[in-house]
């Protein structure tokens, strides 16, 4: 091999290894970086309809873990909830205490506007939210997370970080209609941070 | 001497293919530079991966769109012109791999006629037709390639930092040009 082309591999090489550097650096600064150790991409597991148990004795109801309901699969981990279930949730006298909203997405649109009291788990950087989240979560009787809606698969990703924690999967609940749903029946909106007080209403 | 050779040899066909090729390659790695959510996704996609290589899929998804702007910038640069088109030739040639292979896949499974699929490659460009971004692709690594192989350096920094042709950068890899060339 000539010393021209050993120069041109070195020279590609370095050029690699100063753009993953850089690549690295901007990770760990950037509010966007993701956390390099951890698996985010993993299946987020199948989801069954059913309804949201009424509260109060659900905390105490433990579901063996993989197996909500008898004859579902160890993958049918967490139930949907429909979008009037979620109403009642939020207009209930438990909201807040015994139920809880998780969004799952990131800061930006979370920021943008959210379920009020809605906490944050953002399962690209759920390090930061944990901490914090995982307290309320074991108290809570019934947790509903939920993302922009659709297809989205954050809010599942979310549940599977909490279940992963040890919440009971049989206490969290996906609302599939997710913020967009929520958005378009003109329920209230909460700006900015979580109980920022600065409310909105869009949608009929 | 053929007008070709004789224009390949003012050194302003390859300082062109450096902007196009460079050029392109900075925008399309900014594009992403700071997504790396939405490009692990768009990774994700080409399964390229074993199970269990999570954290260097991670570390692509990190590095990749950096790798793709600073070789941009130091190949439009002329400073490791050689390094940074055997980086693209070498990246333009895995790229074109796994999106024909995506593409094919697609056509398997959804069994849709070539000219329509149409999917977000993580180039950064967007959603883009099979059909276009294959050619496309061909068209920049032949243009690697050329930066590569050819032995003009004018208009870059390796000349003025390296001089004009020092021992060190003649070699095997260049197109031959004639010694005036290189004298100007």
């Amino acid at each position: 091999m000539g010393r021209a082309t050993v120069r041109t591999v070195l020279e590609s090489l370095a050029v690699t290894a100063l753009g993953l550097a850089a690549g690295l650096v901007a990770n760990a600064a950037s509010d966007n970086g993701i956390a390099l150790g951890r698996d985010h991409l993993r299946r987020a597991p199948q989801t069954e309809s059913r309804s949201a148990p009424r509260a109060r004795n659900v905390a105490n109801e433990s579901a063996p873990a993989g197996n909500v309901e008898s004859g579902q699969s160890d993958t049918d981990l967490f139930a949907f909830i429909d979008h009037a279930e979620v109403v009642e949730i939020f207009h209930g006298t438990g909201y807040d205490i015994e139920d809880i909203f998780i969004d799952a997405r990131s800061d930006q649109p979370f920021l943008e506007g959210h379920i009020p009291g809605a906490y944050q788990l953002d399962h690209y950087r759920a390090d930061r939210y944990l901490p914090e989240l995982l307290p309320v979560c074991t108290s809570a009787v019934r947790i509903v997370v939920y993302c922009t809606g659709g297809s989205c698969e954050d809010s599942m990703l979310a549940a599977e970080d909490m279940m992963l924690e040890g919440v009971d999967p049989a206490r969290i609940f996906i609302y599939k209609g997710g913020i967009n749903q929520w958005r378009n029946s003109g329920l209230p909106i909460e700006v900015g941070v979580r109980l920022s007080g600065e409310l909105s209403q869009e949608g009929p | 001497m053929s007008a070709l050779r004789r224009l390949s040899a003012t050194g302003i066909p390859v300082f062109l293919a450096r902007l196009i090729l460079g050029g392109l390659m900075i925008r399309m790695g900014l594009a992403k530079i700071d997504q790396p959510v939405e490009f692990l996704r768009l990774l994700d996609q080409y399964d390229m991966f074993p199970a269990g290589w999570y954290v260097v899929q991670n570390l692509v998804a990190v590095g990749l769109p950096w790798i793709e702007v600073i070789a941009g910038v130091t190949l439009v640069l002329g400073l490791f012109r050689r390094g940074s088109a055997l980086l693209f030739v070498a990246l333009l040639t895995v790229f074109t791999i796994v999106i024909i292979q995506r593409g094919m896949q697609i056509h398997a499974i959804e069994g849709l006629d070539y000219s329509q699929i149409k999917f977000d490659c993580g180039c950064g460009g967007g959603p883009v037709y099979f059909v276009r971004k294959v050619p496309e692709n061909m068209a920049l690594w032949l243009l690697a390639w050329y930066c590569l192989l050819s032995g003009a350096r004018r208009f870059s920094l390796d000349r003025l930092c390296f001089g004009r042709n020092p021992a060190h950068q003649r070699g095997s890899l260049e197109f031959a040009h004639p010694p005036a060339v290189d004298a100007e």
